[in-house]
């Protein structure tokens, strides 16, 4: 027994030798949550909150002096402000829980916000409504309409006036209210919370990014494509795109995707691609770090050579939109089955016992 | 033969198996009252409308909201009178039945620690603990005796001795040991540990890590069985699950169970001295357990453990890797042995109107059913002709399921996990090799990191 035991313990050193050579570094989720909180999260939500409060005054000034000249400015500030969206829409917790849902359900329901604007007697807070709300509703009411048609139905219609302000007045207030909310005592909390196990920022945050990647390959631009999950059904339907009234849906799916690469790099900073473990594993060959980063560079690059609006692309340009898509599942492959791996969060988690 | 049964019947001292019973009752009350507190019950048994259930064993269903409720309020009960050797005969039993009926209901929750403890509280129904230190003796209700024949001790010494040894030989792999995956995926995780946070981060402590935990299970039987070392190797046992307890919070009761319940490896002076029972007593009253069934006791201790040897090798049989397929992966004593993590959506396909549809697995599942499915393949399988079943009650015709798997193994990159173009609701479960899974694609499976 006891030769037994030398042996596999001269076994073990034998083996454990080689890996002594490595010096490994130190890898801290402090700073990577600090520079993700403090350098890519509040000022996304900055931008978002000064572009929804600049699309406010917008439409209150608009409502006070209908005038055709003041649309296309109206219109470019709505414009931005859904754009600047696009960046936080992934921070789906705190404050930010349910927001996608409640700001940015599409496609819209015409026929409710018509129903909605002409009659008013709404609930902006109720779930019925969450289709007939955030900024596809706006993009619904300020761009379906000739100018004309649309100053006439807030010179005729009060209700139609305050509906349109209303909605406006909740995106402004949601996006403002998480971002003091982070602004003051969220980002200690989201820095804190250091562990991979329930509660620790880092799970938290890859759930909701796991999440809103497939939400962008599925909801972007599967469904317009007439895809059912990962199944063509080859029905194309282009009203099932965000940002469809507006035609800005390639616009607001690279800023998504630019966000999201953001976030992975960290910007300037500490990000996920310099996280060891992201490091050392790998997707087919190639370390997992320059792979996800790659694959978002192939993303947008997808989507770039979409060399038309994707409206007119689903028609004339559907081998590119498939690609775009083809390109996204794999980015959700990527983040919600390797990344969350390698790091070690678990993606659908419950406090439960394992083994 | 005769010399088997002689040996297993030689008596001995009862003092470990009966203070055995005492730890262990203690520690499954304990448990339950914590499953309990955390909402478990209502979580996992009242919560998820849909059951994965065990092959073989479809027919077990959960009870009603109370029903469940008081399947483990009895199992608390059953488990406080064996510690208390109460009804010892008919706690141990019920306790057996709905432990296991509960762990049947949903192999979700599968855990090797709840099939260690369906395994003993099996035992415990034919081994006569309650013969010394309990409350049935008090109160007269069994002839006392602290002497007992060999197999009846050493029953369960050889059960925890086979968890420890198939957990240690199933770490034999290139990964654990070539690679220190996953622990080198895990230990930089729980950097933040008090004091030895900033090791975990080292490759080396990965490597130290996995050869150590390889060794400590295979070999740690052996030297717990052997009088000499028995003491030292239980200091190892401390420290070895003291130490997984920290870093692996999720593991929950596992460690301090296997703590207790090894004590019944020390030499018996220990127990007796613990329970106040003197040596003479045991010798004088050597003979009380009568040994009229002993050529039956000895083919039941046979028949057991030939099971239980042969089992965890039933992996054998299938083609491959057995941790891409799992299968011969349950009941086989391979714990904490790999980082597995994937994703799976399914389509529903009306065979005639050919209409789709793409399932939210969560409007079905619970996250830890979500999460489970995933990665197991008869799970999918399961879940699959459950979605059948559903849409054919809703009017669709014939419906086909179809899935689209992802799984990524000890980091080593996602790949398709089970071929999309197969009707799930086609296919059946059973022991042969189930053909849709895509057999795992070595040639990807380099890692970046040298060694």
């Amino acid at each position: 027994m006891n030769k037994l035991f030398t042996i596999s313990l001269l076994l073990f050193f034998i083996f454990s030798l080689p890996s002594c050579k490595e010096k490994k570094e130190d890898f801290d989720r402090k700073p990577l949550l600090e520079n993700i909180g403090n350098n890519v999260i509040i000022p996304s939500y900055k931008s978002a909150h000064e572009k929804a409060l600049a699309l406010k005054v917008a439409i209150a000034d608009f409502n006070n002096w209908p005038e055709p000249q003041k649309l296309p400015a109206l219109r470019a500030t709505f414009k931005e402000a859904y754009l600047a969206w696009q960046a936080v829409e992934t921070y789906e917790f705190g404050k930010g829980i349910a927001q996608a849902a409640s700001l940015n359900s599409f496609p819209t329901d015409s026929a409710k916000i018509r129903n909605n604007a002409l009659k008013g007697n709404y609930n902006l807070q109720a779930a019925t409504n969450l289709s007939a709300k955030g900024f596809p509703a706006l993009d619904f009411i300020l761009f379906s309409m000739s100018d004309n048609d649309l100053i006439n139905l807030i010179i005729d219609f009060p209700t139609a006036k305050q509906y349109l302000q209303d909605i406006a007045d909740d995106i402004s207030a949601n996006i403002t209210a998480t971002y003091d909310n982070w602004n003051t005592s969220h980002i200690n909390t989201f820095i804190s919370a250091t562990g991979l196990d329930i509660g620790g920022s880092i799970g938290i945050l890859c759930n909701s990014w796991a999440q809103m990647t497939e939400r962008s390959r599925r909801e972007r631009v599967g469904n317009s494509l007439g895809y059912v999950g990962l199944i063509s059904t080859g029905t194309i339907n282009s009203k099932l795109l965000e940002g469809f009234y507006a035609n800005q849906s390639k616009e607001l799916v690279i800023a998504n995707l630019q966000a999201g690469k953001n976030l992975f790099t960290g910007g300037e900073g500490v990000g996920f691609d310099d996280y060891p473990q992201v490091k050392e594993a790998t997707f087919q060959g190639v370390p997992l770090n320059v792979e996800i980063s790659n694959q978002y560079d192939k993303c947008i690059a997808a989507a770039n050579a979409v060399s038309t609006d994707f409206k007119t692309a689903l028609l004339n340009d559907k081998p590119k939109m498939e690609t775009l898509f083809l390109e996204l599942k794999k980015l959700t492959v990527l983040i919600k089955v390797d990344m969350a791996s390698a790091i070690g969060v678990t993606i659908n988690y419950t406090d439960n016992d394992g083994d | 033969m005769t010399r088997i049964t002689n040996f297993l019947n030689k008596q001995v001292s009862g003092a470990p198996l009966v203070l055995f019973r005492v730890a262990f009752g203690v520690m499954m009350a304990l448990s339950i009252l914590r499953f309990w507190a955390m909402g478990w019950v209502e979580q996992i048994y009242i919560k998820p409308s849909f059951f994965f259930t065990y092959y073989g064993f479809e027919w077990v269903k959960p009870l009603s909201d109370n029903g469940m409720y008081a399947v483990f309020a009895l199992m608390l009960l059953s488990a406080v009178f064996i510690a208390l050797g109460f009804a010892y005969r008919i706690s141990s039993v019920l306790f057996f039945l709905l432990f296991t009926y509960v762990e049947l209901i949903d192999k979700t929750t599968y855990l090797n620690h709840y099939y260690f403890i369906s395994i003993i509280a099996l035992l415990l129904c034919f081994l006569p603990a309650h013969r010394m230190f309990s409350l049935d003796v008090k109160l007269g209700l069994t002839k006392a005796s602290s002497a007992f024949p060999r197999w009846m001790v050493l029953s369960i010494q050889l059960q925890m001795a086979l968890v420890y040894f198939f957990a240690g030989i199933a770490k034999i792999n290139h990964d654990w040991l070539i690679e220190a995956l996953p622990l080198r995926i895990w230990l930089p995780a729980k950097n933040d540990t008090p004091f030895i946070g900033a090791l975990l981060n080292e490759t080396w402590v990965a490597y130290l890590f996995s050869w150590c935990g390889m060794l400590f299970d295979t070999l740690i039987p052996f030297f717990l069985f052997w009088r000499r070392t028995s003491y030292w190797a239980y200091a190892l046992v401390v420290i070895f699950h003291v130490l997984t307890a920290i870093l692996f919070p999720s593991i929950g009761m596992f460690p301090f169970v296997m703590i207790v319940c090894a004590t019944v490896f020390l030499p018996s002076e220990f127990h007796e001295f613990l329970l106040g029972t003197k040596n003479e007593e045991r010798r004088t009253e050597a003979a009380s357990l009568a040994t009229r069934s002993t050529h039956l006791a000895t083919t039941f201790f046979i028949l057991h453990f030939s099971i239980q040897l042969l089992l965890p090798f039933r992996y054998v049989f299938y083609p491959e890797k057995s941790f891409w397929h799992e299968e011969g992966y349950r009941f086989s004593w391979r714990v904490m042995l790999m980082e597995k993590a994937g994703m799976a959506t399914f389509h529903v396909k009306d065979s005639v109107t050919k209409q789709l549809t793409e399932i939210r697995n969560a409007d079905y599942l619970t996250p830890q059913q979500e999460k489970q499915m995933s990665t197991q393949p008869d799970m999918l399988l399961q879940f699959a002709k459950h979605l059948a079943w559903v849409h054919e009650q809703q009017g669709w015709h014939k419906p086909e399921v179809y899935v689209e798997s992802y799984v990524s193994l000890n980091g080593k990159g996602s790949r398709q996990f089970i071929r999309n173009d197969i009707n799930l609701a086609a296919q059946n479960d059973g022991f042969a090799h189930k053909h849709w899974i895509l057999p795992y694609d070595f040639k990807n499976d380099k890692m970046t990191v040298r060694l």
